[in-house]
């Protein structure tokens, strides 16, 4: 099993950081071709919800994504250190929300953020995704899955050829995607308000490692190999 | 890929080219660009977004507001896109029933529905 953890501060800009970097390590994983732009899809909503909820209610926190690949499988932890579960409904099949609802939302109009909509994507791209209370404080880790596929099959896969698996090194069109985008991303001024001025290590929150403070903002990828 | 947003007229329609990435972090730009338009009188847009590279529920939920301030105008937003994986998302999202779809601009600015 190999995985990628990514930690970065409730910005909007860092969504497209992890978009990026979920699918440069979707590929990584074998993850098909054509399922690449559902992975992106998936894990920008998944932690554009968690932006928005940390903002609301945990803005020093920094939101935390863990890619993981083992032989079958890739999955994408999004785990949110917001008020646990209050946007998700009781039952966990069916639409989250209709488009007459949409239409009805006021919200939009005064430039707010679509409330279910970006669930409703997950639930319909995702056939493997579950949403559950995180048992180390507050929030909500919302986890999904997509298989990959067997050795000697290919499932029309033809990004894998942008990949070195042989060593396991992303290729250097996708590390510079990336490197880019976080650049982009840390030099771009911090919108007024919203640089977490409290990010020291006297408000970590339970049993999880903290940025450490004084930086604005934040984005830290780690790269561990438990193979 | 930031987002790309050209406007032009075309009789009583004005049609809004978008480009790049509709996100979270670019979609309130395609926000106030039709807030503008709407703003200045024009109540027929046209959302051309067949160089969109993608699009999340943030720019679904723009769209939607635009719809909504036209129609408080009489007016009318009609989208191009013969896109598969973005049209993928209107239909996941239920949208294809809310906003008419057309394959080129030509076929919207001839629609009438």
């Amino acid at each position: 099993m190999a995985a990628v953890e990514l930690r970065f501060s409730p910005l909007d800009e860092h969504v497209r950081t992890a978009r990026l970097i979920a699918a440069a390590v979707g590929r990584r994983s074998r993850v098909a071709g054509v399922l690449i732009d559902e992975v992106k899809l998936a894990v920008g909503e998944a932690c554009a919800r968690a932006v928005a909820l940390h903002r609301r209610a945990a803005p020093g926190e920094l939101v935390l994504v863990r890619l993981i690949g083992d032989e079958q499988t890739f999955t994408i932890e999004v785990r949110d250190y917001g008020p646990t579960g209050e946007d998700l409904p009781p039952t966990q099949d069916g639409t989250r929300l209709s488009a007459i609802q949409l239409l009805a939302d006021d919200e939009l109009l005064a430039g707010g953020q679509p409330v279910g909509l970006g669930l409703a994507i997950i639930e319909g791209l995702v056939d493997r995704v579950a949403f559950a209370p995180a048992t180390d404080g507050p929030g909500t880790v919302v986890t999904m899955s997509w298989p990959l596929p067997v050795d000697g099959i290919d499932l029309d896969n033809d990004d894998l050829d942008a990949v070195d698996l042989g060593t396991g090194n992303l290729s250097a069109v996708e590390l510079g995607a990336i490197e880019k985008a976080i650049e982009e991303a840390v030099d771009d001024p911090a919108p007024a308000g919203s640089a977490p001025a409290d990010t020291g290590p006297g408000n970590a929150g339970p049993g999880e490692p903290r940025g450490s403070g004084g930086d604005g903002e934040l984005v830290r990828a780690r790269h561990d190999d438990f193979a | 890929m930031d987002l790309s947003l050209t406007t032009r007229s075309e009789g009583d329609h004005t049609i809004v080219a978008v480009g790049g990435e509709i996100d979270v972090y670019t979609a309130p730009k395609l926000r106030e660009q039709l807030i503008d338009l709407v703003s200045a009188g024009q109540y027929h847009l046209i959302v051309n977004m067949e160089s969109v590279e993608f699009l999340d529920s943030t720019g679904l939920g723009v769209l939607v507001g635009g719809l909504k301030r036209v129609r408080a105008h009489d007016g009318s937003l009609r989208l191009v896109c013969t896109q598969e994986r973005i049209l993928k998302i209107f239909r996941i999202t239920g949208l294809t029933k809310v906003f008419p779809i057309h394959s080129s601009e030509e076929e919207a600015l001839a629609a009438t529905d």
